[in-house]
């Protein structure tokens, strides 16, 4: 995830990965800290490619395209192994993904916006998972389902297996599981929808925030090459920067008649103590010392949810008065938690089965007793 | 099949082989099936001899097994897809089984024989590096381009094992539930796929296996 700690003009999604990841290599935090860039797959995605005409548009025509785009997700599922039986439990009549408007009928990947990667995926696959991915047409969503597309799963040992997809593409949600219930992936799928629903409006939705440090810490960016910006956004982005080296001190009032898009407006601005839930975003600013808490650590992975403790010094009250903070617009991965499904209509089945076998064989029995009756 | 079954079976396959080989092929009854193990120099004439004479025309699998410092042994399962007077009956199979060195680990193909043991042949040889003289194509079948190593081989090292220990409790006493008892004195375990000094070590001497000659 590429945040711009301080560099509030800079949209979060946009202009982050294309300007800060040169490639898989940047190192990012890692370097910075003197760490070993170790390449494990990194949380989060590069900038989304929308075309000039949604950077341009104003933020109530973005919230009505992204409303659009958020239900008629063209879905093309990369089954690989059992996960894909699962995505097609999903797809249909009991679990009917349709009805969130995921359409499961896209003729190629070229036709569809979304990809369920589902299953197993082999180093001598990866290349045409990537392949079938760089086909698709921007703006495109990938959800990695299961535990073998999230990092390898069971296969985390083999000389075969790609240890997580997110080694090849950027990943939009994870989905843990082995295999997930289709129930899971009707959670992914509305999470994305909501993180759709919050592109380009500098609002975080409802999605809860991945740990800065968390995301800083694995090297600051995507391991898969970031989108290109497009060239509107790119002029637009530089036009920007210029207005607010020469002309503006405060970031968080642009010149009055500036043609700001509304992509990258200033964001929100926020005094420290009004974030308490989120004390990553607070902790941005001094990030560079303390926030490579998770460089140390053990591999992270999809499956165990980690939460990163961020050392935050508490604020004076006179700096929680002056300091203020960007609110980051958007997280771009989220992980699930578990879903619980209930059983209790499963063993009420069970048992009411169980009972009328026995009614059955006390029948017999009793049959049968009137039987030896009868003979003797 | 009924022990009658399998001893018409296996001689059966014994008077095929018998003088195919030269008298080289140990054939014998083997959990209900005819296991014949063969010299690497008769290998060729022991599935010629199978497949002509008893009718064994369907070739299943051919694969091999590492048996570290016993060289890598081959086995192949050949059947017969229907009946035929004097020879096999419909279903019923030979299991031939020969043994390599590991220093020199070359068979001669069977592709001669069986042109279904083309692929067979190539994933043995990249799975355990063992080469089949006079295959047609021998090239990698199921590993991505460039992959270097044999991975079925024992001393494959598996790398995700050697940067990562294995999760969870490979012993009793290692796991929460057993924390503050005494661990059972038994045999500790390796870890699972990451070979060791001891792996590599010769084995002691089984009796027989020093007289050379094929042992199974």
């Amino acid at each position: 995830m590429a945040v711009n700690e301080g560099k509030a003009l800079v949209p979060a999604g946009a202009g982050a990965g294309a300007e800060t990841h040169g490639g898989r290599s940047a190192g990012g935090a890692a370097a910075s800290t003197g760490g070993i860039a170790l390449g494990m797959p990194l949380v989060g995605a590069p900038a989304r490619g929308f075309g000039t005409g949604f950077d341009l548009a104003p933020k109530p025509m973005k919230v009505v395209l992204n409303w659009g785009r958020k239900y008629s997700l063209w879905v093309f599922n990369f089954g690989l192994a059992c996960c894909a039986i699962e995505f097609i439990a999903a797809s249909m009549a009991r679990h009917d993904f349709i009805r969130l408007g995921v359409i499961p009928f896209a003729p190629g990947p070229r036709q569809a916006d979304l990809m369920v990667v589902s299953g197993t995926v082999s180093d001598k696959m990866a290349p045409a998972v990537k392949r079938l991915y760089e086909q698709m047409p921007e703006p495109k969503y990938v959800i990695s389902f299961g535990a073998c597309a999230n990092c390898g799963g069971p296969y985390w040992d083999s000389y075969a297996v790609t240890k997580g997809i997110d080694q090849v593409i950027p990943v939009d949600v994870y989905v843990p599981g082995c295999p997930p219930r289709p129930e899971a992936l009707l959670q992914g799928i509305i999470r994305l929808q909501e993180k759709i629903a919050a592109e380009g409006t500098g609002s975080t939705g409802s999605l809860r925030r991945v740990p800065d440090a968390l995301a800083g810490a694995e090297g600051g960016g995507p391991r898969a090459e970031p989108r290109a910006m497009t060239s509107g956004a790119r002029a637009l982005k530089s036009r920007w920067q210029r207005l607010r080296t020469s002309a503006q001190p405060d970031p968080a009032a642009p010149a009055p008649g500036a043609i700001v898009p509304a992509e990258t407006a200033p964001l929100e601005t926020a005094p420290v103590a009004a974030v308490p839930v989120e004390p990553a975003a607070a902790a941005t600013t001094q990030r560079k010392g303390t926030g490579s808490a998770a460089d140390s650590g053990p591999p992270l992975t999809t499956l165990d949810a980690p939460t990163v403790e961020v050392s935050r010094p508490e604020p004076s009250p006179a700096e929680a008065l002056t300091v203020e903070v960007p609110v980051v617009p958007l997280s771009p991965t989220e992980v699930l938690p578990k879903i619980k499904v209930p059983r209790r209509h499963y063993f009420r089945e069970l048992r009411r089965a169980r009972d009328h076998g026995l009614s059955l064989f006390d029948k017999a029995a009793h049959d049968q007793q009137w039987e030896y009756d009868d003979e003797s | 099949m009924s022990p009658e079954v399998v001893r018409t079976l296996v001689e059966a396959v014994a008077r095929a082989l018998g003088p195919a080989t030269g008298g080289a092929a140990d054939v014998r009854e083997n959990f209900g099936q005819a296991l014949a193990v063969v010299p690497p120099d008769q290998w060729i004439n022991a599935l010629t001899a199978v497949r002509d004479e008893l009718g064994a025309t369907f070739f299943d699998w051919l694969t091999a097994v590492d048996e570290l410092e016993e060289g890598y042994g081959i086995a192949a399962f050949v059947c017969a897809p229907a009946d035929r007077d004097g020879a096999l009956r419909r279903g019923q199979g030979v299991l031939l089984k020969t043994k390599v060195p590991r220093e020199r680990a070359e068979l001669p193909t069977a592709t001669t024989v069986y042109r279904g043991a083309n692929w067979h042949e190539r994933e043995t040889f990249e799975m355990f590096g063992v080469v089949f003289t006079g295959h047609p194509d021998l090239k990698p079948l199921l590993l991505p381009d460039g992959f270097e190593g044999h991975p079925l081989r024992k001393e494959f090292v598996l790398a995700s094992r050697v940067v990562k220990s294995w999760p969870g409790a490979k012993e009793p006493g290692e796991s929460d539930h057993d924390r503050g008892r005494a661990a059972p004195g038994r045999r500790r375990m390796l870890p699972p796929g990451v070979p060791g000094e001891e792996w590599l070590k010769p084995l002691p001497q089984r009796p027989g296996a020093a007289e050379g000659g094929v042992e199974h």
